[in-house]
């Protein structure tokens, strides 16, 4: 952490950098034409190519590139003030005077603004052994320090403009993110708002509800038709409400083989009534790294699909199953339905559609299995089956919640 | 006077009023209302004091004490009543499951069969 707040960086590199550029042409001005090409185009391009750079660097002064990229002007520059010292007899004192000035303000403000006093202190004692040390060395060092640098200067240069590429598109997506999440969080608190309102007042019509039923006062089939709305209403609310507040819970090593069976029994009598025929193949050791409560309500909802579009058919058949890839696990269930046709795939996840009959569905399986698999980092897509439409869970092989 | 006592504590009063005919329907049994946590906790401790074999039916976010504040108190004061918790708020069921996990809670709209199941094996056994 620098000596100087973050905020007045942009400020105190800006006037250092028309000080680098002032410094690289008056250091040019001063030196002879017939020093060798690379030692002019070291004492000017130096100072100049700072001025450029070191804002760009040190507006991204958190990330290992700065970090690196700090280093390098750092020894190229004590380098550079060394060859200065080997030339000060022919360059004459003018010329040292004004790179030690130089060489002093980029102390300064290198020093000041991104180190602490104590690197500060180190950096002037490197500099006072080096010009001892290095001075004599100069003449056979400089032709490699001048390629040391054009080469850093076209790396870093590479290296930031693909790298702000990154940081830009990585702001965009959070800021996105951001804004999807306030949305959120307001819905999140409306429709917990309104659920409390409108389930209170469906448990008042429940309750006469029962009371009419009880007395005979009103027939059953119109009570359980009434009471069916009501249930749809309070469903209603429930989705907005899971979808809005996207918590997730109870994550842990889930056995899937065992999981599976063990949803499947829930449904295993109505299975059987329908004559459904249903076939598991998953290896038993299979585990992944998932919330419980969102996989099985997930997966519930795409059984009782596939047992509903089975029924509809001759050969009543599911078949459940699973497949190692590379980097993903794929986990199928697929059904002899009719496959499904491209209107209803574009729609099938949005809250609310369905394509069976208005009385026993409420549109929302799909839409929250989506919805539960994606917070478990891993995804849910529609595909042509060997036997009808098959419905997919891939996930992602590794700890998906290792932050 | 009968033994057996239910106590519904709700802020709206056509809930109170609602479930409290459901509840006469299928229990002898004496039923009392209370308007909020508070008032609530007075008339259980009433009624408790009374050697009453009571229910309370409760609603969870109410004005002066919530629901969880009247579980809580009469938890403490080691007061044996069987308790049910009714919400409208789907959080609740989370909050009920970590705080009172041997309380009955029911989202509301709630499922009166089972409520009245729980009453009549409570009461008619």
């Amino acid at each position: 952490m620098g000596v100087i707040e973050r905020n007045y960086y942009r400020y105190i590199y800006s006037i250092g950098s028309i000080i680098y550029a002032l410094w690289g042409v008056a250091s040019n001005a001063l030196i002879s034409p017939n020093e060798p090409i690379y030692e002019r185009a070291i004492t000017a391009i130096f100072p100049l190519s700072f001025a450029l750079l070191s804002p760009m660097i040190h507006d991204r002064y958190s990330t290992k590139v700065n970090s690196v990229l700090s280093q390098v002007v750092s020894i190229t520059i004590l380098f550079h003030y060394c060859t200065l010292v080997s030339r000060s007899a022919d360059w004459g004192d003018s010329a040292l005077i004004a790179y030690t000035f130089g060489y002093l303000v980029f102390i300064f403000f290198t020093g000041f603004v991104a180190h602490t006093l104590l690197e500060i202190a180190l950096w002037c004692l490197s500099t006072l052994v080096a010009t001892i040390y290095l001075t004599p060395l100069i003449d056979f060092i400089s032709p490699y320090i001048f390629i040391f640098f054009v080469a850093t200067m076209v790396i870093s240069t590479t290296t930031l403009s693909t790298y702000t590429q990154k940081l830009q598109k990585k702001i965009r997506l959070q800021q996105d993110e951001a804004i999807k999440n306030s949305n959120l969080v307001a819905i999140g608190k409306m429709s917990s708002i309104l659920s409390h309102e409108v389930n209170n007042n469906l448990q008042i019509i429940n309750s006469l509800l029962f009371f009419l039923g009880k007395k005979q006062l009103l027939d059953e089939n119109k009570i359980s038709r009434i009471r069916n709305s009501n249930r749809k209403v309070s469903n209603l609310l429930y989705t907005v409400y899971t979808l809005a507040n996207d918590r997730i819970k109870n994550i842990q090593q889930l056995n899937v083989s065992k999981r599976i069976n063990d949803l499947v029994d829930i449904y295993k009598t109505r299975i059987n009534e329908l004559g459904i025929s249903i076939s598991i193949f998953i290896p038993k050791e299979v585990e992944w790294t998932f919330s419980q409560d969102d996989f099985s309500q997930a997966f519930l909802n795409i059984l009782k699909n596939a047992i509903d579009a089975a029924d509809k058919t001759e050969n009543k058949e599911i078949i459940i199953s699973y497949k190692e890839q590379e980097s993903t696990e794929i986990l199928s269930i697929e059904n002899s339905g009719s496959f499904l046709d491209k209107n209803i795939i574009s729609k099938m996840y949005d809250p609310f559609f369905t394509t069976k009959e208005i009385q026993n569905a409420t549109g929302i399986g799909l839409t929250l299995a989506k919805k539960m698999i994606e917070r478990n980092h891993s995804f849910l897509y529609y595909e042509d089956g060997n036997i009808g439409p098959r419905f997919v869970i891939e996930y992602s092989k590794g700890d998906n919640f290792e932050q | 006077l009968s033994n057996k006592a239910v106590l519904v504590v709700d802020d709206d009063q056509l809930v109170r009023e609602t479930l409290i005919d459901v509840i006469e329907l299928v229990c002898d049994c004496e039923i009392f209302q209370a308007v909020d946590g508070e008032d609530g906790y007075q008339q259980a401790k009433k009624l408790l004091a009374e050697d009453r074999k009571l229910l309370i039916i409760t609603d969870v976010n109410m004005p002066k004490m919530s629901g969880f504040g009247l579980v809580q108190l009469l938890l403490e004061d080691a007061k044996k009543a069987n308790i049910i918790i009714m919400s409208g708020y789907i959080e609740n069921k989370e909050k009920v499951k970590e705080q009172f996990p041997d309380i009955t809670f029911m989202s509301k709209p709630i499922d009166l069969k089972q409520c009245t199941g729980i009453i009549e094996s409570l009461y008619n056994a």
